[in-house]
């Protein structure tokens, strides 16, 4: 039905390798959280997974700068990111490809062109004024290179289908070429086919370089395609653990409903 | 999956957008209530001729909306970031008499105009620190602005009417009044204005994150756009073109009444509306809201060439706000039922 065997559903994991820690998070402490720490080395696919509710989506928030942390540090590539600026948290890298796309990630009511190109808009311009054949160009090839199905990109997001919108939200932060991009639950309401085309993407990313966070609540995927694993249980950072082929599900889900274990920790 | 070369699919879009089913509804109505005041005026007055599109009348219709338009423009930012501005009409009374104050004190030309214009800033900022800053609903807030800037005109002209004298500084004089050939200077300023914002909204940065505004203040903040600077900017731009309609009436009519009943500012957010601008926000321009402001001119002068009383007046236009907002919404609805598919 999608044109591909079904037991390979995640793309192969060889041929990525890690560098320098790129996304170094101390002692994050929020609302829902506390004492959080984690690093996303290049190349990484840095899985986070817990029960819903457990405080992933919240972290990311905070780190991204949507929310405001307590205490803590977030360092990327370097650089200090305070708490609060997601504006500056995009200036120094980083990408959020958020939960809920209809809620967070679009709007709805307007085109392809502009959901795209919006983070990436002050570099298709001078001095504010937009250049609308780099902005359409940069559309257009990213409509291609994912394979969007629209007839063209001046039909309104709110007209796609669920994997083809979230496609448009991933091509949003894919144009910013982030050096961390966070993706909370990148699979959940879409097709099988776009799916695989998503994991694609992952794999494309890390085999370049980019250090990917994926938060979800899918254990297969979390196995399927992360290098490793942060379980959190209500709001506490459980364990970190490598994904070897000796890893259980079990493990996992042991942590991700409490229990605790030394692992490779920050 | 692009066959068509690109410049087809930009051309396709352009006339997509300003043939959009509102503009060209609109355009059509405009049409439709030309002919029919067209109509009336030929059966109740009889004799040749064209008797309501004539030259003089279009010119005089344009005159006439110039103040109210330029303030359209600028409030078609606002309303598209889903916010509104009801303290225009009372800004543009105080500004009036700031500027007949400065003129009348100092009669220096440019302290009369960009003292007015900032002052008109002074009031945007407010407004905008107001709801962008300190979060407070829009529609009280500016419901409140506008008490403010009623009591401050009092004030400043101490109850009475400002006259600016005849010989004033020719400069001021100038801005307001001059003529190229037939074209009147307030006909320049307008399409001057109704460019330069149209441009601004439609082609830059700024103008596409006020959409997103509009449309999805959350993903706007995700997309780390900074609603809350680009929101206040929008109204110290309304500000700034308060003042400036307030610079060209003072130097047209000279004369300034703080007690004059407002009422001004419904009829420019009818405008706006009119023009296609959807009161959730997200959706206008200001090429929209230029049809807007025509027609509601178009309708002012016809009653007005009827000798229709102001109170059936202000009753029709009444009825034509509530089915332009009604028609708005239930544009709204349109799209959430096809969503659920």
């Amino acid at each position: 039905m999608i044109g591909r065997p079904l037991d390979k559903q995640y793309p192969e994991k060889t041929g990525r390798s890690q560098g320098d820690v790129i996304l170094d998070v101390q002692n994050l402490t929020g609302e829902k959280f506390r004492n959080v720490s984690f690093q996303v080395h290049t190349g990484e696919v840095l899985g986070f997974f817990g029960l819903v509710g457990a405080g992933r989506s919240e972290i990311m928030r905070a780190v991204f700068g949507v929310d405001k942390y307590q205490s803590g540090t977030v360092t990327l590539d370097g650089k200090r990111l305070k708490s609060g600026d997601p504006a500056a948290a995009i200036d120094a890298g980083l990408g959020f490809c958020t939960e809920d796309r209809k809620k967070e990630g679009l709007a709805l009511k307007l085109t392809i062109l502009l959901n795209m190109t919006l983070v990436k808009l002050p570099f298709l311009s001078r001095i504010g004024w937009i250049q609308k054949h780099s902005q359409r160009s940069a559309a257009d090839e990213y409509m291609q290179s994912i394979s969007i199905k629209a007839p063209t990109v001046t039909q309104l997001v709110g007209n796609l289908s669920g994997g083809n919108q979230q496609k448009v939200v991933v091509a949003k932060w894919l144009m910013m070429h982030p050096k961390v991009l966070i993706v909370d639950e990148p699979t959940r309401g879409i097709d099988v086919g776009s799916k695989a085309e998503i994991y694609d993407i992952i794999n494309r990313l890390s085999k370049e370089g980019i250090g990917i966070i994926v938060v979800s609540s899918e254990i297969e995927e979390i196995l399927g395609i992360c290098d490793s694993v942060v379980t959190v249980y209500e709001g506490n950072q459980t364990a970190q653990l490598d994904i070897t082929p000796e890893l259980t599900r079990e493990e996992v889900l042991a942590c991700a409903l409490g229990k605790t274990k030394g692992g490779a920790t920050a | 999956m692009n066959e068509r070369p690109a410049s087809f699919q930009d051309n396709e879009s352009k006339w997509k957008k300003l043939m959009n089913l509102n503009g060209a509804a609109m355009f059509i109505a405009m049409l439709v209530v030309i002919i029919l005041f067209e109509v009336i005026l030929q059966i109740t007055r009889g004799g040749g001729g064209i008797k309501f599109m004539t030259p003089d009348n279009i010119m005089s219709i344009l005159r006439q909306q110039v103040y109210n338009g330029i303030i359209a423009f600028a409030l078609t930012l606002v309303m598209i970031t889903g916010n509104i501005d009801l303290s225009v009409g009372s800004m543009l009374t105080f500004l009036c008499c700031v500027c007949a104050k400065i003129m009348m004190g100092t009669d220096n030309g440019l302290l009369g105009i960009f003292g007015t214009i900032a002052i008109g800033a002074a009031c945007g900022l407010v407004n905008g620190i107001l709801v962008s800053y300190v979060k407070l609903n829009a529609f009280i807030t500016t419901l409140g602005t506008s008490s403010i800037f009623t009591a401050l005109a009092l004030r400043l002209s101490s109850g009475t009417v400002l006259v600016i004298p005849d010989n004033c500084d020719p400069l001021f004089q100038a801005v307001g009044i001059s003529s190229f050939g037939p074209i009147h200077i307030l006909i320049v300023w307008f399409v001057i204005i109704a460019i330069v914002l149209g441009l601004l909204l439609s082609r830059t940065v700024f103008g596409q994150q006020l959409y997103t505004i509009g449309s999805n203040p959350v993903a706007a903040r995700f997309s780390g756009i900074r609603a809350k600077r680009n929101t206040t900017i929008a109204y110290i731009i309304t500000g700034l073109c308060v003042g400036f309609a307030a610079v060209l009436m003072m130097a047209n009519v000279k004369s300034s009444n703080p007690q004059a009943a407002s009422g001004k500012e419904m009829e420019i957010i009818l405008m706006v509306v009119l023009g296609g601008v959807s009161v959730t926000g997200g959706k206008g321009s200001v090429w929209g809201t230029i049809i807007g402001v025509l027609f509601y001119g178009i309708l002012s002068a016809g009653f007005t060439q009827l000798n229709l009383s102001i109170y059936l007046q202000w009753f029709i236009m009444g009825i034509i706000m509530v089915a332009a907002l009604s028609m708005d919404v239930l544009r709204e609805r349109g799209v959430t039922l096809w969503k659920k598919k």
